[in-house]
C-alpha cells in the first residue's frame, strides 16, 4: 500500500507539469490573440520562391536577455517557409489553380469573422 | 476579375483593388480595371515585389485609396519626443511598435501585413492581432518610423496615430494574471477532488490513519494558493465594500471562504476531521469561471474614448514660409497653423487665409458645414472640408470650447453607477441575515450541546455564503451579454443590461442617429440623360465647395470634361462652359433668375441645376432618416417618455412632429446644454437612455443612466458610452430593450433557485449535520443547476423575441 505515497506524488508531478504549461502558454502569449492564428496556418502552407528574400534579421534572436524578458509575444510569426528547404522546392503561387481552393476557403473564413 | 469585367456591360466594372464600382471611367492596366490612380499603384507595387498572392486570398481586398497626404503630414513621427511614446521599445539595433490599422478587414490584409518583410527589408516581423485590428511591427533601425508608417500608408493601411496613442499603453498583465488564477485553481480543485475522494467513500474506516493524514495534508497544501492567491480578488472587493460601507455580494463570498478554509485547516491540523477544502476550491474555481463567462470583452471596441482619441498627434506649423510639423502639446497661443482638407483644427483659433468649410459635425451634430470669413473664429474639432486654410491658434487645445467639455465634472472621477446591482441590493438583507441565522443556530447550540456548537456556527455560515447566488449574475447576464454581443448591440459589461431594463425615458439624439450619415448624399429630383450627368460632374469637379463634392461623389462615375470659363459666385452657385453649353448649379435665385419667390419651403438645401437656361431639377441635400425609424419609435413610445435633442436648427421640426411630441423635441442644443438636460432628468429621478453618436454627445452619454453610441462601423470611433449599437441593429433596438428587461426578469428567477438550496443545506446545517461530503454533494450541485438554468433561459428567451442566438 506504501506504494500510494509514490504514485500520489508522482501524479501531482505530472499534473504539476500541465499547470506549468499552461503558464507557459499564457505567459508566451497564446492566449493574447486566439483568433488570427487560425487563418494565419492556413498562409504558412504556400511556398514561395525565396531565392530573392532576405533572411529575417537575426538579431531578433540574438538579442539580449534583458531585451528577451521585456517582449510579450514570441517571434513565431516569422514564417516557417524561411528555411532552406523551402528554397528547393519549386514555387507554385503563380499558378491560379493551386490557390483558388485556398482563396475559397478562406473566404468562407472571412465571412465568419465575428467582430 | 478581367472575365467578370468583360461579361458585364462596363457599368459593372468593379475594381480590381478596392472592389469599388469604377464607373465608365476606368484605368486599365494589365486587363485589369481600376478605380483610380491610388488603387492601381498599390496593385503595381505589390504585383512586382511577388505579391499577387495578396488578390487570391480574397476577392478584391484592397482598401480604396483616398487622396494622398503631402509629405509633411508625417513629418511629426521623426521627433524623438513622439517616437518613444508611440514604441513598445526601442533599443540601438530595432524598433519594436504596435499600431492599430483598422482598415485590416481580410484574410489577405493578414497575409499581406505579415510579409511586409519581403516589400522593405528591414521590417524583421509583423505580427497581426486581427479581433484588435492591430499590428505588432519589428524593425532595425535602419528604417524610420515615419518610413515605416509610409510604406504602410502607400499600400493603403495607413496606422491610427492620435492624440490618444501617446498616452501610454493600456494594461494588458491584469487578464493574463486573471488566467493564471484560473488555471491554479482548476488544477488545485482537480486534485483536491481526487484526494478527498476516500473521504467521500468512507474508505478512511478500512485504509490506516496514515494514509487519511497524508491526504489532508496534501489538501491543505493544495489549498493554500487558492485560498492566498486565486481568491484574492474577492477578499480586496469584499475589504473595499465594507470601506465604502457597502455589504455587496463579494462579503458573503469572502467570509464563505475564509471559513471554509480556516475551519478545515483546524481540522486537519488537530486531526478532527477531513475539511472542505474540495468545496472551497470548487467555489473559487465555478467564481472564476463565472468571472471569465461575465467579462466577454469585445477586443476591437473602445468604450471609453474622449477628444484625444479623435485629435491628430501633431499639426504644421507655419515658421518664416517653412512648414514644420510639432506636436499637439507644443502649440502656443498666436501660433500660425496650416490645416488641410480633412484635417482636425486642433486648437480654437481664427482664419487668416484661405477658404473656411468647418464640418462641426463632432462638435454640434450639426450635419451642414458652416463657412467662415477670414477673421473669424474656427472652434477646436471643426474639420476643414475644402482648400488648405492658415488659422492663428486663439486658445490652447485643452482650453477649446470643445475639450472644456471634459472638464466638466461628470468625466473628472470615474464615473459611479448610480444605482446598486440587484445583486447588491439583495445582498444588503441577505448577509445581515446569514448572521444572524448563524449566531442563533450557534447560540442554540452552546445551551444544549456545545461541543458542536462551532461547528454548527461555521457550517451555517459555510452554507449560506456559498456560490450559487454569486454566480446566478455572472451566467445570466453574461448569456445576455454575449446574445446581444450577436446581435450587434455591444454591452461594456453586464451592469449595462441592468441599467437599460431600469430605463424609463429615451432620448435621442438626431444628426448620425436617428439619420444615416453615411446615405447623406445628394441625390437628384428630375430626369438626367448620361451626357447631362457628365456635364454637371465636370463642373462641380472645379467647385471646393462641400455641395459640389457631395453631389460629386453623388453622380455615377464619368470621364471629366474640360470646363471652360468656369466661375464660383461666392453664396450663389457655379457656372461653366462646355462645347457652347452652359452649365448652372446653384441657390434657386441664382439658377432661375431673380424673379424666384423667397423660400418655396424647403426642409433642406436644395441646388439647382441648369443647362443652356433649361431647369432641370435639383439635387436634394436632405437628411435620409434610418429605415424603420417610424416602428422604433412607435414601439418605444408604447413604454417610454421620448425626446429628442439635437444641434440642428429647426429645419426639420414638421417632419420629426409626425413621430414624437412636439414637446419633446429640443432644437439647437449644445454639447453642453445635452449634457444638462439629461442631468435635469436624472436628479428628478429618471433614468434616462441615451441614443447619441458623435462627440457632441459624449457628455450626454456619460451623464444618462445607460449611454448607447450608435455606428455605422464598429470599429470606427465611438465616443465614451456604455454599449455600442451597430447601425444595422437599429430596428432591433425595442426588440433587444425586452430582452435585457426579460433577462433580468431570469436573474430573479436564478438567484431564487440559489436560495431554495440555501434553505435546504441550512437544514442540514442547524442540525450540525453538515458534513464535508453534504457539502460536497450540495455545493456543485446547487451551481450547475443555477448556472445551466441562466444560460438555458436566456437562450429560450432570445429564441422567442426571436434575436439572434
Amino acid at each position: 500500500m506504501s506504494v500510494l505515497f509514490v504514485l500520489l506524488i508522482v501524479s501531482l508531478i505530472v499534473a504539476m507539469g500541465f499547470l506549468v504549461a499552461f503558464i507557459w502558454a499564457i505567459r508566451s502569449g497564446q492566449f493574447d490573440d486566439t483568433y488570427t492564428p487560425s487563418i494565419r496556418m492556413l498562409f504558412e502552407d504556400k511556398i514561395y520562391n525565396t531565392n530573392q528574400i532576405q533572411k529575417p534579421l537575426r538579431n531578433v534572436e540574438e538579442n539580449t536577455n534583458a531585451e528577451r524578458k521585456e517582449r510579450e509575444t514570441p517571434f513565431s510569426s516569422i514564417p516557417s517557409t524561411q528555411s532552406p528547404v523551402s528554397s528547393a522546392v519549386p514555387a507554385f503561387s503563380k499558378k491560379q489553380t493551386d490557390i483558388k481552393p485556398c482563396a475559397e476557403t478562406l473566404k468562407n473564413l472571412i465571412t465568419t469573422i465575428p467582430s | 476579375m478581367a472575365q467578370a469585367a468583360s461579361a458585364h456591360p462596363s457599368t459593372h466594372v468593379t475594381c480590381f483593388h478596392c472592389g469599388e464600382d469604377c464607373g465608365s471611367s476606368a484605368i486599365q492596366l494589365a486587363e485589369k480595371p481600376f478605380c483610380c490612380e491610388g488603387c492601381k499603384t498599390v496593385y503595381e507595387i505589390l504585383n512586382e515585389n511577388g505579391f499577387s498572392d495578396y488578390y487570391n486570398i480574397a476577392q478584391a481586398p484592397g482598401i480604396k485609396m483616398r487622396e494622398k497626404k503631402s509629405a509633411g503630414v508625417l513629418s511629426y513621427l521623426e521627433h524623438s519626443e513622439v517616437v518613444a511614446k508611440l514604441v513598445d521599445f526601442q533599443d540601438s539595433k530595432m524598433t519594436r511598435i504596435t499600431f492599430t490599422i483598422p482598415q485590416i478587414h481580410c484574410a489577405s490584409c493578414i497575409w499581406l501585413l505579415e510579409n511586409l518583410y519581403r516589400l522593405k527589408p528591414g521590417i524583421t516581423s509583423v505580427k497581426v492581432n486581427f479581433l484588435k485590428r492591430e499590428a505588432a511591427l519589428a524593425f532595425s533601425n535602419e528604417l524610420s518610423l515615419r518610413s515605416v508608417v509610409e510604406l504602410l500608408a502607400s499600400i493603403g493601411y495607413e496606422p491610427e496615430i492620435n492624440l490618444q496613442s501617446l498616452e501610454g499603453k493600456t494594461e494588458k498583465k491584469a487578464s493574463k494574471g486573471f488566467y493564471y488564477q484560473l488555471g491554479i485553481a482548476g488544477f488545485c480543485f482537480g486534485n483536491i477532488m481526487l484526494l478527498s475522494f476516500p473521504e467521500y467513500l468512507s474508505f478512511d474506516r478500512y485504509i490506516e490513519p496514515a494514509f487519511s493524514r497524508f491526504f489532508s495534508y496534501l489538501n491543505l497544501l493544495l489549498a493554500l494558493p487558492v485560498f492566498f492567491y486565486c481568491s484574492s480578488y474577492y477578499f480586496k472587493a469584499a475589504f473595499s465594500g465594507l470601506r465604502a460601507r457597502m455589504l455587496d455580494i463579494n462579503v458573503p463570498v469572502a467570509l464563505g471562504i475564509f471559513v471554509l478554509f480556516s475551519r478545515s485547516a483546524y481540522e486537519i491540523l488537530t486531526q478532527t476531521g477531513a475539511g472542505y477544502f474540495d468545496s472551497m476550491a470548487g467555489l473559487v474555481f465555478f467564481l472564476l469561471i463565472g468571472k471569465w463567462f461575465q467579462n466577454k470583452t469585445y477586443d476591437s471596441l473602445s468604450f471609453d474614448r474622449d477628444y484625444k482619441s479623435y485629435f491628430p498627434v501633431a499639426a504644421t506649423r507655419k515658421e518664416n514660409d517653412k512648414e514644420v510639423s510639432i506636436p499637439l502639446n507644443e502649440i502656443k497661443i498666436s501660433d500660425v497653423l496650416l490645416i488641410r482638407n480633412g484635417e482636425l483644427v486642433p486648437a480654437d483659433a481664427e482664419l487668416l487665409k484661405g477658404e473656411g468649410h468647418m464640418d462641426y459635425s463632432f462638435v454640434t451634430g450639426e450635419s451642414n458645414s458652416t463657412k467662415i470669413n477670414t477673421g473669424e473664429k474656427i472652434f477646436a474639432g471643426g474639420r476643414q472640408v475644402g482648400g488648405a486654410i492658415e488659422i492663428r491658434v486663439l486658445k490652447n487645445t485643452s482650453q477649446s470650447y470643445l475639450t472644456q467639455l471634459w472638464n466638466q465634472e461628470v468625466f473628472a472621477k470615474e464615473h459611479q453607477r448610480k444605482f446598486a446591482s440587484l445583486i447588491n441590493k439583495f445582498s444588503r438583507y441577505f448577509t445581515p441575515a446569514a448572521l444572524s441565522v448563524a449566531v442563533a443556530a450557534g447560540a442554540y447550540w452552546l445551551v444544549v450541546d456545545s461541543s458542536i456548537a462551532i461547528n454548527v456556527f461555521t457550517s451555517v455560515l459555510i452554507v449560506v455564503c456559498a456560490c450559487a447566488l454569486a454566480l446566478a449574475t455572472p451566467f445570466t447576464l453574461g448569456n445576455a451579454l454575449r446574445i446581444l454581443g450577436k446581435n450587434s448591440f455591444y454591452l461594456k459589461d453586464t451592469s449595462v443590461i441592468e441599467s437599460l431594463a431600469q430605463t424609463d425615458e429615451v432620448v435621442f439624439d438626431k444628426t448620425g442617429t436617428l439619420t444615416n450619415a453615411q446615405h447623406q448624399k445628394a441625390h437628384f429630383v428630375g430626369e438626367l440623360t448620361p451626357s447631362e450627368i457628365q456635364l454637371a460632374r465636370s463642373l462641380v469637379y472645379h467647385s471646393s465647395h462641400p455641395l459640389s463634392r457631395q453631389i460629386y461623389d453623388s453622380l455615377e462615375k464619368t470621364e471629366l470634361l474640360p470646363i471652360e470659363s468656369f466661375k464660383e459666385y461666392s453664396g450663389k452657385g457655379i457656372e461653366g462652359v462646355f462645347e457652347n453649353n452652359k452649365i448652372m448649379l446653384g441657390s434657386e435665385s441664382f439658377v432661375k433668375g431673380l424673379h424666384v419667390r423667397k423660400e418655396t419651403e424647403a426642409t433642406g438645401t436644395r441646388s439647382w441645376l441648369s443647362i443652356n437656361g433649361q431647369v432641370k431639377g435639383y439635387f436634394d441635400f436632405n437628411n435620409h432618416y434610418r429605415e424603420g425609424l417610424g416602428e422604433v419609435i412607435k414601439d418605444l413610445e408604447a413604454d417610454y417618455k421620448i425626446s429628442l435633442i439635437t444641434g440642428d436648427s429647426e429645419g426639420e421640426k414638421e417632419f420629426l412632429k409626425t413621430y414624437f411630441n412636439e414637446n419633446n423635441l429640443h432644437f439647437n442644443q449644445s454639447p453642453r446644454d445635452k449634457l444638462s438636460f439629461i442631468g435635469f432628468l436624472e436628479n428628478h429621478g429618471k433614468k434616462v437612455l441615451m441614443i447619441g453618436d458623435g462627440l457632441n454627445d459624449a457628455g450626454a452619454l456619460k451623464q444618462s443612466s445607460t449611454g448607447i453610441s450608435i455606428t455605422e462601423n464598429v470599429n470606427n470611433f465611438s465616443p465614451s458610452c456604455d454599449a455600442i449599437l451597430d447601425a444595422k441593429a437599429f430596428n432591433e433596438l425595442p426588440k433587444l430593450i425586452r430582452f435585457a428587461k426579460g433577462s433580468m426578469t431570469l436573474l430573479k428567477v436564478a438567484l431564487g433557485i440559489s436560495l431554495l438550496y440555501n434553505v435546504f443545506a441550512l437544514s442540514f446545517a442547524v442540525q450540525g449535520m453538515f458534513t464535508p461530503i453534504v457539502a460536497a454533494i450540495l455545493m456543485p450541485l446547487s451551481s450547475i443547476t443555477v448556472t445551466a438554468f441562466g444560460i438555458a433561459s436566456t437562450t429560450l428567451l432570445a429564441k422567442r423575441i426571436k434575436l439572434k442566438i
